[in-house]
């Protein structure tokens, strides 16, 4: 039998990412800015913001990777039928634009589920609701909130200090990447795999504005016309009869189909929900076969064998009865059990990707010595739009300096001991290890779960404002891929920050206008909005739980935690990494196992399909290559159909809801 | 130096590895077992790492 031959974990995920790379870049660069691109994306994106708000709050998914594909069709049509074309700088900016208008409503929704969790019975009977400070949210008696209104006096404190914020951020966000760029892109040459592939995106659609159709444009209409019939299906038929009934119908229930209760004769403590979304099955097509695999396999042996037949028999989960549905079970599971073995996992995630590190840091600084006249040189191309790094650090300082001042302010009697030190070491080091895997893997190996929580409860600060209050701990490493993309679409690095400024206060009142208009609709959660109403008193519940950790003694979170079992996952995980790396086995294979155990294997059902299907058929019938060019256009243009449907029936339903019936 | 490298990490990963079975089967999860172990697995991946990207040659 041949001997297996070792990959690394470097070239195991290098040769993932070059499937998806399809075009080189450029090294010419071009502004992007220009009044018609920032008119172009603040129209689709604010016309689509109420859509993905929407939909956000029905199905658990905003749709928002839509809205740059809508401001690129018509954009590219109106160039075409004026007999011009569109550069690639142009639309990558209006990509980026028209993503940010749409997301921008996200900048409100915490003050809804603010509003809703103070009022919940949850921070009532933990005794917390009265204690939530007033720079988080309105009193519960506030008037602001009986009327669901965004536009009252009250919410002055909250929203002044989220404009403080953004502001600080702004130059944080702007310097921290700039810094870690240089540093690993022009110092150190890493070569950022997986940046050419959102570079491909804007570099395909600038194509089509060209005299000649590409197979672009009939992958994309596909894609959306599958889009269009699953978005009418799924979020439309709920959302119009939720408009003329008292209860919506649902074809198929959102988001899941319980069949706990109905698997706990044989499997009790088993888990089983199948999620109706499938439209996940398109991200099955996309995301790499063996940890989809991997992951359902260890999903299914959790809630049929794990669970039932050895952590309930040796009465490790020992709150569970008959009776209990997916999600109480599942809580009750995570308390008494998978909430420690899944610390102990994370901790294992971050010690292999530590160990990953570290000897590619040594292996580049000795590459670096060795070629100097390639590497190790901070000279930037000409035109690239750089500024000097002193100029970009200095930001970072200045916004980190008045982020902590604020946060010391907002909790005065938190050690700021605690503060400085998240600000001004840990956010550097765990930012410069995360940009040196981007550049070389494309992923994040280095995070330290639940480090904020950890931090609240070592510091034995017992007042619950902390837990309202932003931290100064952040990780710009995934930012700095953004530079990389820019470089390689040639936009110069000005005027993409100019763009983004220029269009953020528009977008800061387009988003508050749209979220109060929303709010006034119906209460959140409702009927109307099946998602939230499902998820949002079990996330007011877990976040009771971490609130109440140190204040009674007798916390169920603190109690949760066992030693015994963080050092299971955390030993588990390392031992099943190392035995197979020494089976030559790709490490895919042990991060799918790993990400699968204790996870409810209905949820990954549409993931599955997905896969199976493109791995049995799609790539025999169009080619490995064709296949991953098709994936990203067809993905996008599913989003864009389901996309423009929320929009279609978020417009009917501010219509019918707007109307008030006279009686006469 | 490589090749030294390449054997530590492998023993270490297989002694540490049963050890860390063993405390869950014999020692019904004693933590301080499970950390004797855990180091000792955790030596082996950084072995088996430096050796992968410093000294291994296809």
């Amino acid at each position: 039998m041949a001997r297996r031959k070792r990959i690394t974990q470097a070239e195991e995920w290098q040769a993932w990412a070059k499937r998806y790379d399809i075009d080189g870049g450029v090294r010419t660069f071009e502004s992007g800015l220009s009044v018609k691109v920032i008119l172009g994306a603040l129209f689709v994106g604010l016309l689509m913001m109420p859509g993905s708000i929407y939909m956000q709050l029905v199905s658990g998914q905003s749709g928002a990777g839509a809205a740059p594909w809508v401001a690129v069709i018509l954009f590219t049509e109106l160039a075409r039928r004026s007999f011009t074309t569109v550069r690639r700088q142009e639309l990558y900016i209006l990509l980026g634009l028209a993503g940010a208008a749409v997301g921008a409503g996200g900048r409100y929704t915490g003050y809804i589920w603010e509003a809703y969790f103070i009022q919940t019975p949850q921070a009532e009977a933990f005794e917390i609701a009265d204690k939530i400070p007033r720079w988080v949210v309105p009193p519960r008696d506030s008037i602001a909130i009986a009327q669901r209104s965004l536009l009252h006096p009250d919410w002055a404190l909250p929203i002044t200090i989220m404009l403080v914020r953004l502001s600080l951020s702004q130059l944080r966000w702007i310097g921290g990447p700039y810094v870690l760029f240089r540093l690993t892109a022009d110092l150190e040459r890493l070569p950022f795999p997986m940046a050419p592939v959102a570079a491909q995106g804007a570099t395909a659609l600038a194509e089509t504005t060209g005299k000649r159709e590409t197979w672009r444009w009939r992958v994309f209409s596909i894609g959306a016309m599958a889009g269009l019939f699953w978005g009418a299906l799924y979020i439309g038929v709920p959302s119009i009869t939720g408009v003329m009934m008292s209860k919506p119908i649902q074809i198929l229930p959102i988001p899941f189909i319980d069949f706990t209760t109905s698997i706990e004769g044989f499997a009790p403590t088993g888990v089983f929900a199948l999620v109706t979304n499938f439209g996940a099955m398109l991200s099955g097509f996309v995301m790499p076969f063996p940890v989809i695999i991997t992951q359902f396999v260890a999903a299914l042996f959790t809630q049929f064998i794990l669970n039932p037949q050895i952590l309930y028999r040796f009465e490790i989960l020992h709150s569970w009865h008959p009776g209990l549905d997916v999600r109480a079970t599942g809580l009750q599971n995570w308390l008494d059990f998978w909430f420690s073995f899944g610390l102990g996992k994370s901790f294992s995630f971050a010690f292999i990707g530590l160990a990953v590190a570290l000897p590619m840091l040594l292996k580049y600084q000795e590459a670096r010595r060795k070629e100097v006249g390639e590497r190790g040189s901070l000279r930037t191309p000409p035109g690239r739009g750089d500024f000097p790094i002193w100029i970009a650090g200095g930001m970072w300082l200045a916004g980190m300096i008045g982020y902590v001042y604020l946060v010391h302010w907002m909790v005065p009697n938190f050690p700021l001991l605690f503060l400085l030190g998240f600000a001004f070491v840990y956010t550097p080091i765990n930012s410069y290890i995360t940009a040196r895997t981007y550049g070389i893997l494309s992923r994040d190996l280095f995070e330290i779960p639940f480090i904020r929580e950890a931090t609240i409860i070592l510091s034995r600060y017992e007042d619950i404002d902390i837990w309202f209050a932003p931290f100064p701990m952040e990780d710009y490493g995934r930012g700095t891929q953004h530079w990389r993309v820019l470089e390689l679409t040639g936009t110069t690095f000005t005027s993409n920050i100019a763009a983004n400024l220029i269009t953020l206060p528009i977008l800061l009142i387009s988003g508050i206008l749209v979220w109060h208009f929303i709010w006034k609709l119906a209460p959140i959660p409702s009927s109307q909005y099946p998602f939230v109403q499902t998820w949002w008193p079990i996330n007011a519940t877990r976040r009771c739980l971490w609130i109440t950790a140190l204040r009674d003694g007798q916390s169920q979170m603190l109690q949760a935690i066992r030693g015994t079992y963080v050092a299971a996952g955390f030993g588990s995980s390392l031992a099943l990494y190392g035995l197979m790396w020494m089976m030559k086995m790709p490490s895919m294979w042990f991060y799918g196992l790993i990400g699968g155990i204790g996870a409810d294997p209905g949820s990954m059902i549409p993931l599955v399909l997905g896969a199976v299907v493109g791995r049995v058929y799609m790539i025999k019938r169009f080619g490995l290559k064709r296949w991953y060019m098709f994936n990203p256009v067809l993905a996008a243009g599913f989003s864009c159909g389901t996309g423009l449907t929320a929009m279609a029936i978020v417009s009917l339903a501010l219509v019918s809801k707007s109307v008030i019936v006279k009686p006469f | 130096m490589g090749k030294v490298l390449d054997k530590i990490a492998y023993l270490f990963i297989s002694v540490g590895s049963i050890g860390w079975i063993f405390s869950i089967l014999v020692y019904k999860g004693d933590i301080k077992y499970q950390l004797v172990s855990i180091l000792i697995i955790g030596l082996g991946i950084f072995c088996a790492h430096f050796w992968e990207e410093i000294f291994y040659k296809k």
